[in-house]
């Protein structure tokens, strides 16, 4: 430095403290731009509990997200608005998101018909859209950047069922009977058609195969009539106020079988379990997650924690066992892909979590190129040792055994049912 | 029927419209837009009925998913465009009204109200379990990439409906001001003094029926564009029936044109709330407006302009 | 006078569940004349009147009006036939003027451009003594002018017969006058009146012939001398 003349030691040296002064004001205000993600979610309307407590568990990630420095070292804030279970709402919500609001990132609502109408609008603006819940939006637009966070698989209508079917035939002596029974409504016919094709795979002679209207209350003559062929095992395919009266007509009635269960709405529910309790004992049925020792997945419990302490306030299911796990889950990959990444480009996201497995709290996640993923998990649960304590005994282990798929068994089969 | 004001301002709305539609940057416009012209189609046509004639009809929703699922049925069965689609949607929903009609006007008003809730109930399930248009499941209409004159579909739809809205309003008009709107208004007044003027109560009610539930299935034929996917549940939801009875009651029954007042405010302050307030607090609002327009101006926005400026004499 | 009647009424009857209204009534109805209806209190009068304009449908018989069988015909058709009624209890249109109620018949059962049916409009009024309030609503008005708007409008149908039911019940000596004077002016014209009253002095004033019903049956039919001798028609008002 003895090259230097005082002049210049002097310029450089404010040179140097006005480069400095410069950075001190310009960093704050760029790491201040927050980074906006939107969305519309059910908050009235006929989905409004389903999306109260999705939205809980979204803000418990963006907390999270936030707590730990931020995305791009920005912190994350959501914009969005209630889409009052009214799919006209979608179109005109998405538009102000992208056009008005300017946000960086979208997400879906939750529910087919929630998902849809934003479809046509993301596509055309090329967005990455995470999609919370939706059966099957994708196979008419066949939209690349579209990831569902549902475990359903790549055949969603088969793969519910294949599970049950898979157990029922691993049963020795083999059974050789099958009763499918369901609502007259979407889901439940979708389910039963990928019944039909799984039970006619394991060699399974259908002897009974009817649905019921909707608004049926009394299901005990569906049961008796069920138990007049005695079939080895039952199907049922309902939502869930029947999955309720079915549960109780099963047990008024005293269905003997040797499998019940399969594709049951609502028994993933808090408020169904804490009621039908004990009448629910033996049954095998589809679940997403389940407080068992092997879905230990890395900060789901930690999660769970947060959304129990939130949910009694918000007047929502209370465990947050089905949704909530995976409405964190879905803003998980989207959050990780942009960290990834290092910017909002829109493809470049979408070509990331195409190609990578995420690690979420509801384990590991990767996507078929429909969107769906590669690798069904609608898991086969059995209820096993349930009294009538309440809901206390739904958080421990054993309450809800995996049986199905193999890789996240935790526990063994009672068979054949009794009650 | 002098050609008055009332044409060339409708002519120039509509042009206006479609080629405003080049000029606004943001589509927000476009959506929230055709859900309130939509609003005025469907008040307009429930008003010529309920208001004009004095039937309740509280099954708007049946009618408009009639005209959704003709589209839906037609664009699947033959590719038809919307434009050919519309008008068929106009008549089956018309042949439908006249049918419902037919069955209940010759009994006491009351019936007939009570067969429309029953008509929408019963068309729903009819629907849920047509599997061809996708039942219970649903079913997608993938909206077009490219439509002519338009920059995109939205466009479109929004200068559709402005163009149906100002024609449903215009026979509205139409109506009110000719022989057949008193006939209507006779009716309303006193059916039974009617008949005996010599008036044709019976014929009168069928076209008002038919009419009315043409528009609403008209009104509802480019809803599957609009929406994308569509599914019974909220295809026929009863936000149909509540709005397009409420907008003619906070504008005015016996005009053509309250109506229009009551949707425009009713339907913009709706879209409105959805991207402000957006919560709860949204449904409330909402509510507290109509209860207070209900008790506050019962003859409307229109009855409650009359009296604050006196009678003006006949309606324009 | 030997024209055929103008309302022939033959052994209608009218059943209200296990309740006979009517037994078997026959009434005929000369062209011009002015034939009043009395009776007690539920005897059928109101019921028969019904039958003939069409708000009710006989159950047996028959009603021909000039020639015409128009026993199952609805009101409106026979209306525009040329029967004109007036309610007991009015029926404005409340929405409209005046002048607007006495339109409405003119347009649906006579002819004429907008100029011409308003014209006609003025001049029915003007018979009834409402000119002065052709535009004022029909809501507005008081109970006589309520009751000549019902006869105005009935007279807007052209009608060769018409019924007047109760015009002047509850009015005062002369409004009582005022009606009897409009429906004489009516008469006038070549239009025949049944006129149905419990005021005497105005019935037996106007009618140059009467009918008395009791318990659904006709029981007298003749000049108004005759029918106030007659013992039966004391029994049936008085008791036994």
């Amino acid at each position: 430095m003895q090259c230097f003349s005082g002049t210049r030691r002097w310029a450089l040296k404010l040179a140097a403290a006005a480069f400095a002064g410069t950075l001190a004001f310009a960093a704050p205000a760029q790491a201040e731009k927050p980074i906006k993600i939107g969305f519309s979610m059910a908050l009235t309307g006929g989905l409004a509990a389903a999306g109260k407590a999705a939205l809980i568990a979204m803000e418990i990630w963006k907390d999270d997200v936030n707590a730990a420095g931020g995305l791009l070292g920005r912190q994350v804030e959501f914009v969005y608005y209630d889409d009052q279970t009214n799919p006209s709402t979608v179109p005109g919500i998405y538009t102000k998101l992208l056009t008005l609001d300017n946000v960086d990132l979208v997400v879906s609502g939750y529910a087919t018909n929630m998902i849809a109408p934003a479809m046509p609008i993301v596509m055309s603006r090329k967005m990455v859209f995470m999609s919370l819940f939706g059966l099957a939006v994708n196979e008419k637009f066949n939209y690349p950047n579209y990831f569902q966070i549902m475990p359903a698989g790549p055949n969603p209508l088969t793969d519910w069922s294949k599970g049950f079917f898979d157990i029922a035939a691993a049963q020795n002596p083999k059974p050789t009977t099958v009763a499918l029974v369901g609502a007259d409504a979407e889901f439940a016919r979708n389910a039963l058609i990928g019944a039909r094709e799984n039970a006619a795979k394991a060699g399974f002679k259908i002897v009974y195969d009817k649905t019921y209207p909707p608004p049926t209350a009394d299901f005990s003559p569906i049961v008796r009539a069920i138990q007049a062929e005695n079939p080895d095992v039952v199907f049922v395919a309902s939502y869930p106020p029947d999955s309720a009266g079915m549960v109780r007509a099963i047990n008024e009635v005293g269905l003997k079988t040797k499998l019940l269960g399969g594709g049951m709405v609502g028994l993933q529910f808090a408020a169904l379990m804490g009621k039908l309790g004990p009448s629910l004992n033996g049954i095998v049925n589809y679940d997403f997650w389940v407080p068992e020792p092997t879905l230990k997945f890395d900060g789901v419990e930690a999660f769970l924690k947060k959304y129990q302490e939130k949910a009694p306030a918000a007047g929502v299911d209370p465990l947050g066992y089905y949704l909530p796990p995976y409405a964190y889950a879905y803003l998980q990959v989207l959050g990780d892909a942009v960290k990834a990444v290092g910017s909002t480009d829109q493809q470049k996201l979408a070509d990331y979590i195409r190609s990578h497995t995420h690690k979420t709290v509801v384990g590991d996640v990767s996507f078929a190129p429909n969107g769906e993923w590669a690798t069904p998990r609608a898991l086969m649960v059995q209820f096993q040792g349930i009294n009538d304590s309440g809901l206390e005994q739904f958080t421990k282990a054993g309450a809800r055994v995996v049986l199905w798929p193999e890789q996240w068994k935790s526990g063994t089969l009672k068979y054949p049912y009794a009650q | 029927m002098r050609i008055g004001w009332f044409y060339p301002i409708a002519l120039l709305l509509v042009l206006g419209g479609a080629f405003a539609t080049k000029h606004v940057d943001s589509n927000f416009v476009f959506y929230a837009g055709y859900v309130v012209l939509q609003f005025i189609v469907l008040a307009t046509a429930w008003n010529i009925l309920g208001g004009f004639t004095g039937y309740v009809n509280f099954g708007t929703a049946a009618f408009f998913a009639v005209g959704a699922y003709t589209t839906i049925a037609l664009n699947k069965a033959l590719g038809l465009p919307l434009l050919a689609i519309m008008p068929i949607a106009g008549i089956i929903a018309g042949l439908i009204g006249l049918a419902a009609g037919y069955f209940t006007l010759r009994l006491k008003g009351v019936f007939f109200s009570i067969a429309t809730l029953a008509l929408a109930v019963v068309l729903e399930t009819a629907v849920a379990n047509w599997g061809y248009v996708g039942g219970a499941s649903g079913s997608y209409v993938i909206p077009p990439a490219e439509v002519p004159f338009f920059d995109n579909y939205i466009e479109g739809l929004f200068s559709l409906m402005l163009l149906l809205a100002v024609v449903a309003v215009g026979i509205a008009r139409y109506i009110a001001l000719s022989k057949i709107g008193r006939g209507f208004a006779a009716i309303r007044d006193d059916e039974v003094a009617a008949e005996c003027m010599g008036v044709p109560t019976l014929r009168l009610k069928l076209i008002a029926t038919t009419l009315s539930g043409a528009l609403m299935g008209i009104a509802g034929a480019p809803y599957p564009f609009y929406v994308t996917y569509v599914e019974p549940t909220s295809a026929f939801s009863l936000t149909y029936a509540v709005n397009s009875i409420a907008m003619p009651l906070i504008g005015g029954t016996t005009t053509w044109f309250g109506p229009v007042i009551g949707a425009v405010l009713l339907g913009s302050l709706q879209q409105w709330a959805t991207v402000t307030i957006s919560s709860e607090l949204n449904l409330l609002i909402v509510g507290v407006t109509l209860v207070a327009f209900v008790v506050l101006a019962p003859q409307g926005l229109v009855g409650l302009a009359r009296k604050l400026f006196g009678r003006g004499g006949r309606t324009p | 006078m030997n024209q055929p009647p103008v309302l022939d009424v033959v052994g209608v009857v009218k059943r209200f569940g296990g309740f006979t209204a009517l037994d078997g009534i026959n009434l005929t109805v000369a062209p011009s004349e002015r034939l009043g209806l009395i009776g007690p209190n539920g005897s059928g009068k109101t019921t028969l009147i019904s039958c003939i304009s069409g708000s009710l449908i006989a159950d047996d018989g028959q009603v021909r009006f000039q020639g015409q069988d128009i026993t199952k015909l609805t009101p409106h058709r026979r209306t525009g036939l040329g029967i004109g009624r007036s309610f007991q209890i009015p029926r404005p249109f409340g929405s409209m003027t005046v002048a607007e109620n006495v339109a409405i018949p003119l347009e649906y059962v006579g002819q004429g451009s907008r100029k011409e049916i308003a014209s006609e409009a003025r001049d029915i009024l003007g018979l009834m003594r409402l000119d002065h309030l052709a535009d004022t609503d029909a809501r507005a008005l008081n109970q006589i002018e309520l009751r000549k708007l019902e006869l105005a409008r009935a007279m807007a149908c052209h009608p060769k017969l018409l019924i007047s039911d109760e015009a002047m019940a509850g009015l005062s000596g002369n409004e009582v006058d005022e009606i009897l004077e409009i429906l004489l002016a009516v008469n006038q014209r070549g239009v025949a009146i049944i006129m149905i009253e419990h005021i005497m002095r105005a019935v037996m004033g106007f009618s140059e012939r009467i009918v008395v019903l009791d318990a659904g049956k006709k029981i007298a039919d003749g000049a108004p001398e005759e029918i106030m001798r007659n013992p039966d028609v004391e029994r049936a008002y008085l008791g036994e």
